[in-house]
């Protein structure tokens, strides 16, 4: 083989020569370049498109309300819970022998003067219902939206309770959640705590049987 | 469409998994509304709902109180999302339904609450009964009910609570003394 005809075609080479006149119908031909048609543009993928972006908005929009939708439940119910609230207290229950409360409502503009058992409180309206003392025959109390709780004569309860001279600036709306609060959790230790002193009890006497037993 | 039809779903799925989440929390909560009837005949009602906004303002209000037990509660409830409270004392024996107060009873009976304590006494015919819920490690929900023949009390505790604690406090639960100040401005 003649390497210098395949490299600038000088001199012969009979079988390369063969080879390129065989295969000469298929020779390049140098002519100008094709003409690009008027319209590149397909519809069909341009749609495709168009639906992709519809069906995420769709989605977002979607998730949006659903989002939506729980938030205002959630914000609704707290504050339905919130305004609605009122402690449908008719006596203080009998099981909690320390807790005592004493609803008081004071008219418009009338101060309740400093006494033993009270501190000097002023509200916006208010009417005096009971004093927690008499734990006879109670009456139903009318729904109040606002119940301060004070914490009645009871000379060992006060020297337990917080330190003399400090004083809790509170709200309304504070004074009547703590009150709110207080009586529940005071509820439920008497409960927890009759299931413990039962429990206590039960243990002893086991523990007297089984030594009874020896 | 197909396609957009998986990437819809893509999206929306984990929303409704979270809002699903968003409702489970609240099974621990039991039902009382059947208990509405038992004021006509009773003596006494007590009826107690704390949770949102306004558990948030007492729990506040603990913190700025400056007593021992005030703090010891504060930390009882540190997690506490609701409490529940009903009770109904009657002036004569048997004057309620006690199916009712087993109705309520036999939501306790339901998956995820556990049996704590079950107490039964002749005395009274005390019946007391104390569940709990727990989301993995944690509590989640307290339930206590308490009926005798003159007496019915729930209590449903939605979050995390020392038990331990409360009923050590039971009896001593004072209501911290706080001078109320004059409210000049109003």
């Amino acid at each position: 083989m003649n390497e210098n005809y395949l490299w600038d075609k000088t001199g012969n080479d009979f079988e390369i020569e063969k080879l390129e006149n065989a295969l000469q119908a298929f020779r390049y031909a140098e002519t100008a370049a094709p003409s690009l048609p008027a319209k590149t543009a397909s519809t069909t993928r341009k749609t495709a498109r168009v639906f992709f972006r519809l069906g995420f908005a769709f989605a977002a929009c979607l998730s949006l309300i659903i989002i939506g939708l729980s938030l205002w439940n959630r914000i609704s119910d707290n504050n339905l819970n919130f305004k609605n609230e009122s402690a449908k207290v008719f006596a203080p229950p009998a099981d909690a022998p320390v807790f005592r409360q004493s609803f008081i409502e004071i008219p418009a503009d009338t101060k309740v003067e400093k006494s033993a058992n009270f501190k000097k409180a002023s509200f916006s309206s208010a009417k005096k219902i009971e004093t927690a003392r008499h734990l006879s025959k109670q009456k139903i109390l009318k729904e109040q939206k606002f119940i301060p709780a004070f914490n009645l004569k009871n000379e060992t309860t006060a020297r337990n309770s917080a330190p003399v001279g400090s004083t809790v600036k509170l709200t309304n709306e504070e004074k009547y959640a703590y009150s709110q609060l207080m009586l529940a959790l005071s509820i439920t230790s008497a409960k927890l705590k009759i299931v413990k002193d039962k429990v206590d009890n039960s243990e002893k006497s086991n523990a007297v049987l089984k030594d009874g037993g020896r | 469409m197909k396609s957009l039809f998986t990437h819809s779903l893509k999206l929306i799925l984990p929303l409704l998994i979270l809002a699903t989440i968003s409702v489970k929390a609240q099974d621990a909560r039991l039902h009382f509304e059947k208990l509405n009837k038992l004021e006509t005949s009773a003596t006494d009602v007590v009826e107690v709902n704390i949770d949102g906004k306004l558990l948030e303002t007492a729990k506040r209000v603990l913190l700025k109180v400056k007593d021992q037990d005030a703090q010891k509660v504060g930390q009882a409830i540190s997690g506490l999302k609701g409490i529940y409270v009903r009770v109904y004392n009657f002036e004569n024996e048997n004057q309620y339904n006690a199916g009712d107060v087993d109705e309520i009873r036999s939501q306790l009976n339901t998956s995820g609450w556990e049996k704590l304590a079950n107490v039964r006494s002749k005395k009274n015919n005390q019946k007391v009964d104390v569940y709990t819920m727990f989301a993995g490690n944690q509590m989640s929900g307290l339930a206590v009910v308490v009926s005798d023949s003159k007496s019915v009390s729930l209590v449903n505790v939605i979050g995390p609570i020392d038990i331990d604690m409360l009923a050590e406090l039971g009896g001593h639960l004072n209501i911290p003394k706080i001078d109320i100040e004059k409210d000049t401005g109003k």
